[in-house]
């Protein structure tokens, strides 16, 4: 069982002209069940979009779908606009068809996570648990 | 792509939503010395289902629309044995779209299409006959053949009682298939193989005129050579060793699949009744509706199957043995992008004669301002002075009030006013 991630905010979005958009949908709403509040930017979004609405909502996880290598372009230009605007803390991580022998350059890049077609709700709810750490009191 | 190709022995089928394409391939082959009237083939020719699913975000459906309705009135008068239109269901049912709801939402528009292009003047039997569904096949396997039985009752009753067609064949639509690549799971791949087989059946037997199958890497890739050749191979037996296409509709008079395609029409008609009650299509897209309907059934599927009550066999059953994950080979990789025909492009543009261009691309635009010119023909006619798809529409989206590209990185060839 997985934990209940309330009080952390998601940017969700895919950059660029890739339209499909059943995938990051799906993403959107497993994280909102996990109790993320979930701000949907939808398809066809710029980097700028994105680091906007990241610094305006203060959100802590970055969710990225590509079902297009456009991701080669857009991640580095994305992590590096983020650094400039001062975004330090958030965690950004992509989904969709990423290409093996690109995977280690993502993750250099600062990527957290990476979802291939075999993602289930349940591996992306673990991941939420590593990532966010649900703090249980003392006795509680 | 067509060099060395006899356009007059081939039927040419683009997939791809671009209206002008069209125009291109008629430019092309009138250029090599054939007459339009033979040229064989189609294009999906359809914007508000590329809308409704993400493919067509830059321009807004007046544009889209215009473009389209002319190419129906010039196929119709000029190009007779082109399909003019073919309505994409199968992107509809990629989207999230139960069985019922991707063949009422296509022939919503199908229909939105041919009323449009009457008002235009074009006699419903002109454009009709030339109007195509492409569907998508997904795992249910008698709720998909009483789903290509009942779409066609419905089109012939509405293509009837409404339009009022009298040709037999405006009444009679062709439905091809494509099997659907978003059942087939990344888990186990090999079943794919099995699963696209099923499907293509049930294609067949509701009685498909085309198809084609997704191939076992589809949760992966762009089909490789060998899922491309198994899934042709696939198509191959069932078309000839089989024998399942040796007659027509070989199900008519089973009680199930009666019964089913009796059920299924109806429920057809009740989501086309409330698209009507709606305003129609446009304003069903418009406010919203349509695309709340497709992600209410999306997430039915996906908790569904994550609830394990939609069985996915190797995903969320079966699946105990990963060692046949590995049976086939389904990286990822991408090719890097095409330089050569970048510059090939780059050289096909500076090559073009300026001034011809210019009055060819601003008597497009001109076209397009007016609601009586064809901007199809003024299409071809830019295209044959040079001018690429995307100037064409780049054109029209000028008339339109539009920025000539609607994320801002590419300037008009010749200045339009």
């Amino acid at each position: 069982m997985t934990g209940h991630h309330e009080n952390i905010k998601a940017v969700v979005a895919k950059i660029g002209l890739d339209g499909h958009y059943r995938g990051v949908k799906f993403v959107a709403r497993t994280l909102a069940d996990q109790g993320l509040e979930v701000v949907y930017l939808g398809a066809n979004q710029t980097v700028e979009d994105v680091v906007d609405a990241t610094v305006q909502e203060d959100a802590r996880l970055v969710a990225l779908s590509f079902l297009s290598p456009d991701y080669r372009q857009h991640v580095p230009e994305l992590l590096g606009a983020l650094a400039a605007a001062g975004v330090t803390d958030v965690v950004v991580v992509v989904g969709g068809l990423i290409a093996d022998n690109d995977r280690p350059t993502l993750e250099r890049a600062g990527v957290r996570g990476i979802f291939g077609p075999a993602t289930t709700a349940a591996d992306i709810g673990r991941f939420l648990d590593d990532a966010f750490p649900v703090v249980t009191a003392p006795g509680a | 792509m067509c060099d060395g190709i006899d356009l007059a022995a081939i039927n040419a089928s683009f997939s791809t939503f671009q209206t002008p394409v069209a125009a291109q391939y008629a430019v092309n082959a009138i250029r090599r010395g054939y007459e339009r009237g033979i040229l064989r083939g189609s294009i999906q020719n359809d914007p508000i289902c590329a809308r409704i699913t993400g493919y067509d975000p830059g321009n807004p459906l007046d544009v889209t629309l215009r473009m389209s309705i002319d190419a129906i009135a010039y196929c119709a008068e000029h190009m007779p044995r082109w399909h003019s239109t073919v309505v994409n269901t199968y992107i509809l049912r990629e989207a999230g779209t139960d069985a019922v709801q991707e063949m009422a939402f296509g022939l919503a528009v199908a229909f939105y299409y041919l009323t449009l292009a009457r008002d235009r003047g074009v006699p419903i039997d002109a454009s009709a006959p030339r109007f195509a569904i492409i569907a998508g096949l997904h795992n249910d396997f008698f709720e998909e053949i009483a789903k290509l039985r009942a779409t066609r009752r419905v089109w012939a009753k509405y293509l009837s009682e409404t339009l009022h067609a009298q040709d037999e064949r405006s009444k009679a639509v062709t439905i091809s298939v494509h099997t659907c690549g978003s059942t087939l799971p990344a888990q186990q791949p090999v079943n794919n193989i099995t699963r696209s087989a099923i499907q293509a059946l049930a294609a067949v037997l509701g009685g498909c005129r085309g198809l084609d199958l997704s191939c076992y890497d589809e949760p992966f890739n762009i089909p490789s050579e060998e899922a491309a050749t198994v899934a042709l191979r696939t198509h191959a037996l069932l078309q000839h060793e089989s024998g399942i296409a040796r007659v027509a509709d070989p199900l008519g008079g089973s009680y199930y699949v009666e019964e089913l395609t009796d059920r299924i029409e109806e429920r057809i008609w009740t989501v086309l009744g409330q698209i009507e009650e709606a305003g129609g299509i446009r304003e069903a897209y418009d406010s919203g509706w349509i695309q709340q309907e497709i992600d209410l059934s999306a997430s039915k599927l996906e908790d569904g199957i994550d609830s394990s009550e939609i069985p996915v066999v190797g995903k969320n059953c079966f699946n105990d043995d990963d060692t046949i994950d590995d049976l086939l080979p389904t990286g990822l990789t991408y090719s890097d992008p095409n330089i050569e025909q970048l510059e090939w492009l780059r050289s096909y543009k500076a090559r073009r004669d300026r001034g011809a261009l210019r009055d060819a691309l601003q008597a497009l635009v001109d076209a397009a301002r007016k609601r009586e010119p064809n901007v199809f023909e003024a299409m071809m006619a830019a295209m044959d002075a040079g001018a690429t798809t995307g100037e064409v529409t780049g054109a029209v989206r000028v008339a339109y009030g539009e920025p000539f590209d609607p994320v801002g990185m590419i300037e008009a060839p010749v200045e339009l006013r």
